[in-house]
């Protein structure tokens, strides 16, 4: 996957095993497509006649809007297809899906599924590009690629910071893949929140656990708040949503404790007064609307990066033949 | 003021070896003689095209990536323009574009990524040194409406589009690109000053005009019209990217050559 240069190869699945050349790739890349949002026109020919599919087999808001705001910005033709109201309500495969739609000649899926593993296991199979817009608990590539993009925008810089990630760690691919990137930029990365919803050996990834939500705004530059995905909690995780917010929400009277100045992430959607208070979610430390915005400029730049090579390759190219 | 750069590194002259005999002759006085010697050297003709004088496959590690500082200490650069050269070119460029606009009052200069936007900000302060006036500028980069993205395979980096405050609308907006070639750069430079409003007047103002146009496009204004042999190509050189100003005559790599070769497309 990982060519001499900073090649994304032809899937993004994950951020595990991405070098942080490749990482800092798109996060550059990134960093133009910004301004294409704030522009009149907002549309460059860069996919013109490309076909993308979003296949969201799970329910999403944010991150299906995200991505079609910027496939259609790159001028690229877009289908939806969320699983209610389609053939897989038949009792389609997967696979029979996605060979179906590739039939039709397409160019890339950008696939959300239930289950860990489901775009590495289409990316296998059909030859068009894969973007995973999260796996079951697994991975949410793009999701950590914005957080990363919004830290690096206040802090001009990951490595060593230290960045907490706080909350619903169990059944968060956020989590996963933000503790993927992180890590392999040179951040330090911890987690903190109740035992029933730290995976078992999550410390073995590298990261600092903090028992106590104190500690870890103690320690922390950046806090990363996750939402508690009640829609997964049936299980009895918790006795109470109450009594989580009164053990780890994150309010101001808490934040105030903390001796840097201190960032916020929340990847949405939010439960107000749960994982989040509001004072904070709309305080001036929230950088939960500037995640949004970025994250239209991260997946522009990943949908240009799938559809060519490297970006320093060609530069020597096109040095080598200006004009 | 025509002079021959570094020779160091090319080898001697060979029966089989024509670029260090090309070389020789290049050290001639003007282009257009330079051209003349060129075109009687015996033909080892690579599909039509000379071989890129300096520049020998196994000198060059075959497909080595080209690197700038690498090809300038290893093969042979005619200079064009010194600094000197450059500047007085770029203070008539200034004199001609207010002249022909009657004035700077409208004028916005926008460079092309990369190499445009230094000599947009020199024009810019020239016209600052003799009208008191400070044009707005800004940058053009045209990485994401090339004609051939797709087909290079490999995607440049994408700079930064800034656009000279107050926006373009009603502005006579002066496009500044360092060398005018195919014209294939200010067709897509067109299309995405297009996107960000209505200019009064688009004006297309350039240090080099080389010619060899593959589409219906003119300059407005020009520093130097050069002709440049078959398998060279023109250099600019700015401070900040590279060691300082000047225009040389360089030879075009050998993985340019083959890369034409392979599709007749040419760089913008």
């Amino acid at each position: 996957m990982s060519e001499p240069g900073s090649s994304l190869g032809k899937d993004l699945v994950g951020l595990e095993g991405l070098t942080s050349d490749q990482i800092l790739t798109v996060l550059n890349t990134a960093e133009p497509f910004k301004e294409i949002s704030e522009r009149r026109i907002k549309k460059v020919p860069v996919l013109r006649g490309k076909t993308i599919v979003n296949l969201f087999f799970e329910a999403s808001t944010r991150t299906r809007v995200s991505f079609e705001f910027a496939e259609k910005r790159l001028s690229a033709d877009t289908v939806n297809i969320s699983s209610s109201g389609s053939s897989i309500v038949k009792g389609e495969t997967l696979v029979d899906t996605a060979r179906n739609l590739e039939a039709m000649r397409i160019d890339m899926v950008v696939m959300r599924h239930g289950s860990s593993g489901a775009a590495k296991f289409l990316a296998e199979r059909i030859p068009s590009s894969v973007i995973n817009a999260g796996d079951g608990s697994h991975e949410h590539p793009t999701q950590a690629l914005l957080d990363m993009l919004t830290i690096r925008d206040h802090h001009k810089k990951i490595e060593g910071l230290k960045i907490c990630l706080v909350g619903d760690i169990l059944h968060s691919r956020v989590a996963r893949s933000n503790i993927f990137g992180l890590l392999t930029l040179g951040a330090e990365v911890a987690v903190c929140g109740p035992k029933t919803l730290l995976p078992l050996g999550i410390a073995e990834l590298g990261v600092t656990v903090f028992s106590r939500i104190e500690e870890a705004i103690q320690w922390a530059d950046v806090l990363n708040v996750l939402r508690l995905q009640l829609e997964r909690m049936e299980g009895g995780f918790l006795p109470s949503l109450r009594e989580y917010n009164q053990v780890w929400g994150v309010s101001r009277t808490r934040i105030e404790q903390a001796p840097k100045d201190l960032l916020i992430l929340h990847p949405g959607p939010m439960n107000r007064g749960v994982e989040i208070d509001s004072d904070v979610a709309d305080g001036p430390h929230a950088m939960i609307l500037q995640q949004v915005t970025n994250g239209v400029a991260v997946r522009m730049a990943v949908l240009y990066l799938l559809t060519g090579g490297a970006p320093d390759t060609a530069e020597a190219a096109k040095e080598g033949a200006e004009v | 003021m025509y002079s021959t750069c570094t020779r160091a590194g090319v080898r001697a002259p060979t029966s089989t070896d024509t670029s260090g005999s090309a070389a020789f002759m290049m050290s001639g006085r003007d282009v257009l003689v330079k051209r003349s010697c060129l075109v009687y050297l015996p033909a080892p003709s690579l599909c039509g095209l000379y071989p890129p004088v300096g520049t020998v496959s196994d000198q060059s590690g075959g497909g080595a990536r080209r690197n700038r500082a690498f090809a300038r200490s290893s093969s042979l650069h005619v200079s064009i323009m010194d600094e000197q050269a450059v500047r007085r070119a770029v203070a008539r460029m200034a004199s001609e574009l207010v002249e022909q606009n009657e004035g700077p009052g409208n004028l916005a200069l926008m460079g092309i990524q990369r190499r445009g936007v230094q000599i947009a900000d020199l024009i810019r302060s020239e016209i600052e040194r003799a009208e008191g006036v400070t044009v707005p500028s800004g940058s053009l980069d045209i990485t994401l409406y090339r004609d051939d993205l797709m087909a290079i395979g490999p995607l440049p980096v994408v700079g930064a589009t800034v656009l000279p405050e107050g926006g373009v609308d009603d502005r006579v907006v002066v496009i500044v690109d360092d060398v005018l070639f195919t014209g294939r750069t200010v067709r897509a430079a067109l299309n995405e000053l297009m996107d960000f409003g209505r200019p009064a007047r688009v004006s297309l103002c350039v240090l080099v005009d080389r010619g060899e146009r593959e589409f219906p496009i003119q300059p407005n204004v020009v520093g130097k019209t050069i002709t440049v042999p078959p398998g060279q190509s023109v250099e600019v050189s700015v401070p900040g990217l590279d060691d300082g100003w000047c225009v040389e005559l360089v030879p075009l790599s050998s993985e340019a050559v083959r890369s034409r070769q392979k599709s007749s497309r040419a760089e913008p």
